[in-house]
């Protein structure tokens, strides 16, 4: 199979499991126990038909589920992803307001996940079974062990509160406004329009969530970056290569990293995606306007059409990752794309 | 890098002499790096942490810590029915009427109304004068043309407040261009109350015809003004006016300069949006917000031992109570009034009131709130803790050894932030100390909790409620009237107290209202479908800089005279 078959192929597969995705979360959201109507409506209007008939028509509930989804698909196709119920808002606007805040958050928080755990993995490795190596793995195995919501309140108690060091919860502080909206990604904006106040301020608010959020990334790192590193440092290869004479560093940087920090790459790929996904704890302690919280919130609510929208981005960034991989790989090896 | 190599960076980046492959490497890096320099420096431009405080707001400037994210939703009149957002509404909108202080609830003011309604001998004509001279924030002019159009479209746009132009009256009718009709569908006693309502303020018809509404029939599918005043506009006439909005971020209400009364004593209030209640207690500690919204029981204690802070407290209009079928089906041995009784009996009121809501509560004597009218009268009527007592009407009931299933709203806070699954265990532990009855507990997902309980399929349960307006007839009726909101849910159905509550809102004689509400609370008391647990107090932790700030029970934070020392 030539490579744009292969993957012309995967684009199909790739917009194959959207449509699934969408149905599957429109039948699920329609299947659970509870009404939004009746989440949203109050005590004192609950029994009030006249306001259920407005409400139900204005979200269109008042059709078969079938023929909602129908339409869903459609304005969908228009670009129209819906009213979210429990906000009365449109779902494209908090979407497109959200999705760059939480880009923008992973981002940093896999940036400290690299320079913390790549360090870390490669001094564990080097010292198997010494005392840095033991210190290196519990912290690594911190990282990944200790809860979110329990890291999060106490770096904002200890940063925030006590030691006054940094800033507490939001994207910028009190009455500091956002530079002109390029990607909606603060930092990247304001360092493009030069808007080094802004640019600072909101790196100084990004410092603690992406530690609470990186931290879980930083701890797989470490971990697989050391597993891979022990395993390459005892090939054939880099026996070789010391045998030439070459120092200890190049050994290590030049020959044995290059193969441990495939496997490593892979899954910090994988993991990307799990924390675009995954900042629901995050995004609430520190007030960050992102989609995990907007998730949760559609969620408690059965804001189907917020719902939906939200699981259709996810899947999307998914599929993406995957689609990015696949191609990847198939340009890599050939061999993949005959299979 | 320095400011000055950014500078440089950025001219190359815009003269083309960057590619994009060093710009994301020169973005990774800045995200690598500043982060790491700014935590160890303390941040560029950061005072030393032993300057106090650190983070200085200006005078002229109030910021509130309030969870926007999950309570704000909009300032439009026509749309608006969330509590939280009653304090900005009533600085940026205005009704006819106002009550300054809630804890003296009959003690309403003219607000754009210059007197209180003239009501006509039958009781169904209500007139009310307007104050003149009284601008939009647009510079228009307001008139009883403005009031009819904002009303209207609140019925038409049916949305939660809509009852309050539905259900009373059957027209309103603009008299002379200061002066309003409205004829009422039956007598009512709670007139002021409800015009003090903030969905009933007057807003700029002009101006909000022009961006999107309307008050025709269906406005609920064609009004789209609410996106117009959501992306930071205001149609009101208050002192403040809505100039940003951002739930996720900040809402801005700056002063105005051309208010019809006594002008604001801040420029401007700021609400910011932080949701967790530790965290908004810490912001104001710290000196990046003045005042923090929610505080839960169990840290309003350190606000206390503060000296920089204070804690700003009154009464609140909510109750939190327990809901018991009174039909043997889904009811069983609950619909049994005898057993419901001792149940009232068991329940460790003080216990719930001073450990668990660590004295931030009272007990009232059932469904209505203290300080209504009437609430004093039946004092003496409330349940008190006596386990004999309890023993003995559940032995006299006869209904023999039984479990309860008590259902909650799991992962869910009462009225005043208490954690429900601890609040419904201790009422386990004290029920459960009848000799006969157990209780098992059903958590509930709270949606579905709440589909049920409206549909009466619940046995047992605990719910909240807080007020529409500040009258006692809007507790007497939803949990006394037959077929009727909270009473509907446990089949509740009493024709005395139907007749009463007709008398009741009929009666415009003050001391005629309070002993036929006293009666009408009586009885309630007496049948026990509902029994009250706590009715909490409003707490808010503010820096001691904030001055002249209160806690309202329907407005819930009144700002109105709000000021700041330096």
């Amino acid at each position: 199979m030539g490579l744009w078959a292969f993957i012309a192929r995967r684009v199909i597969l790739a917009l194959f499991v959207l449509i699934v995705v969408s149905i599957a979360t429109f039948l699920l959201a329609h299947a659970v126990p509870g009404d939004p109507i009746t989440a949203i409506m109050s005590d004192r209007q609950a029994n009030n038909m006249e306001v259920r008939a407005a409400l139900e028509r204005r979200w269109g509930l008042d059709k078969p589920i079938p023929v909602q989804y129908f339409y869903y698909v459609g304005n969908l196709l228009r670009g129209d992803w819906g009213e979210s119920i429990s906000r009365r808002t449109p779902v494209a606007q908090e979407l497109r307001a959200r999705v760059p805040a939480t880009i923008e958050l992973t981002f940093y928080a896999l940036a400290f996940a690299i320079i913390v755990g790549v360090p870390l993995g490669i001094v564990s490795a080097l010292n198997h079974d010494r005392w840095p190596d033991h210190l290196s793995r519990f912290i690594t195995l911190l990282g990944t062990s200790v809860p979110v919501f329990w890291l999060g309140l106490l770096l904002l108690y200890v940063f925030f509160y006590r030691l006054e060091w940094l800033p507490g919860p939001g994207r910028l502080d009190v009455g500091m406004q956002a530079p002109p909206e390029i990607t909606g990604m603060i930092t990247f904006d304001a360092l493009v329009t030069g808007d080094w106040t802004v640019l600072f301020a909101a790196l100084k608010r990004l410092v603690l969530p992406s530690i609470v959020l990186g931290s879980f990334a930083m701890g797989i790192v470490a971990r697989m970056l050391r597993s891979s590193l022990l395993s390459s440092l005892g090939d054939d290869y880099v026996r070789t290569a010391r045998a030439k004479g070459l120092g200890e560093r190049s050994v290590v940087i030049g020959h044995a990293m290059r193969n441990a920090l495939i496997p490593t790459v892979t899954v910090l790929g994988l993991t990307m995606a799990g924390l675009l996904a995954g900042a629901v704890l995050t995004e609430t302690i520190f007030s960050w306007p992102g989609v995990g919280s907007f998730a949760v919130s559609a969620a408690l609510k059965l804001d189907y059409p917020a719902l939906l929208g939200v699981t259709l981005i996810v899947a999307t960034i998914y599929v993406l990752v995957n689609l990015f991989v696949d191609i990847v790989y198939g340009l890599l090896d050939p061999r993949i794309r005959s299979t | 890098m320095t400011d000055r190599k950014f500078q440089q960076y950025v001219e190359r980046l815009h003269s083309g002499r960057i590619n994009r492959r060093r710009l994301l490497g020169s973005v990774a890096a800045t995200a690598v790096v500043a982060p790491a320099l700014i935590a160890s420096n303390g941040g560029v431009g950061a005072a030393s942490p032993a300057a106090a405080p650190r983070r200085q707001i200006d005078a002229t400037t109030l910021v509130i810590a309030d969870n926007l994210r999950d309570t704000w939703i909009t300032l439009d009149p026509g749309w608006i029915y969330e509590i939280n957002s009653q304090a900005g509404m009533i600085l940026n909108y205005e009704p006819l009427y106002i009550l300054p202080d809630s804890s003296k609830p009959t003690e309403f003011e003219p607000l754009l109304a210059t007197d209180m309604p003239a009501v006509s001998d039958d009781g169904l004509e209500v007139t009310i004068p307007l104050r003149s001279g009284v601008k939009f924030h647009s510079g228009n002019e307001m008139t009883a043309d403005d009031l009819v159009f904002s009303w209207t479209r609140l019925k038409n746009i049916k949305f939660q407040a809509s009852f309050l132009a539905l259900d009373y009256w059957d027209s309103v009718e603009a008299v002379d261009p200061l002066t309003v009709k409205i004829t009422l569908k039956s007598p009512n006693a709670a007139i002021v109350p409800i015009l003090a309502s903030t969905p009933l303020s007057i807003s700029d018809s002009k101006l909000l015809k022009e961006n999107g509404a309307t008050d025709a029939e269906d406005a609920d599918q064609t009004d789209t003004a609410r996106e117009w005043i959501n992306a930071g506009n205001s149609a009101g006439t208050g002192p403040f006016k809505l100039t940003a909005w951002d739930i996720e971020g900040e809402v801005v209400l700056e002063k105005n300069p051309d208010y019809w009364g006594e002008p604001a004593k801040l420029d401007r209030i700021i609400w910011r949006n932080i949701v967790d209640p530790n965290s908004q207690l810490q912001a104001v500690q710290a000196g990046e917000a003045d005042l923090a919204y929610s505080l839960d029981p169990d840290i309003a204690g350190s606000v206390t031992e503060d000296e920089t802070l204070q804690l700003i407290t009154g009464p609140s209009l909510a109750i939190e109570y327990l809901a018991m079928h009174t039909q043997e089906d889904p009811g069983g041995p609950i619909a049994n009034a005898l057993v419901r009784r001792a149940i009232g009996h068991a329940i460790d009121y003080d216990g719930i009131i001073n450990d668990l809501m660590k004295g931030a509560a009272i007990q009232p004597a059932t469904i209505a709130p203290e300080p209504l009218l009437a609430t004093v009268e039946v004092q003496d009527q409330k349940y008190v803790t006596d386990l004999d007592m309890a023993q003995q009407l559940f032995e006299e009931s006869g209904v023999g050894p039984v479990e309860l299933t008590f259902s909650y709203a799991a992962g869910s806070f009462g009225e005043g932030g208490l954690d429900l699954e601890t609040l419904c265990t201790k009422l386990q532990a004290d029920i459960q100390q009848i000799d006969g009855l157990t209780v098992k507990l059903n958590p509930m997902d709270p949606a579905v909790r709440l589909e049920d309980y409206r549909a009466g399929k619940l046995q047992f349960t605990v719910s909240g409620w807080t007020p529409d307006y500040t009258d006692i007839h809007t507790y007497a009726e939803p949990f006394g009237r037959t077929d009727t909101a909270a009473a509907k849910r446990v089949g509740y159905s009493n024709p005395d107290v139907d007749a009463m509550l007709d008398a009741g809102i009929a009666e415009l004689d003050p001391a005629a209202r309070v002993a036929i509400y006293s009666d009408i609370l009586g009885q309630i008391i007496e049948d026990s479908a509902f029994l009250v647990l706590y009715q909490p107090l409003d707490q808010k932790a503010a820096r001691t800089t904030v001055q002249d700030v209160a806690t309202h029970s329907v407005y819930m934070l009144f700002l109105r005279n709000a000021s700041k020392t330096e």
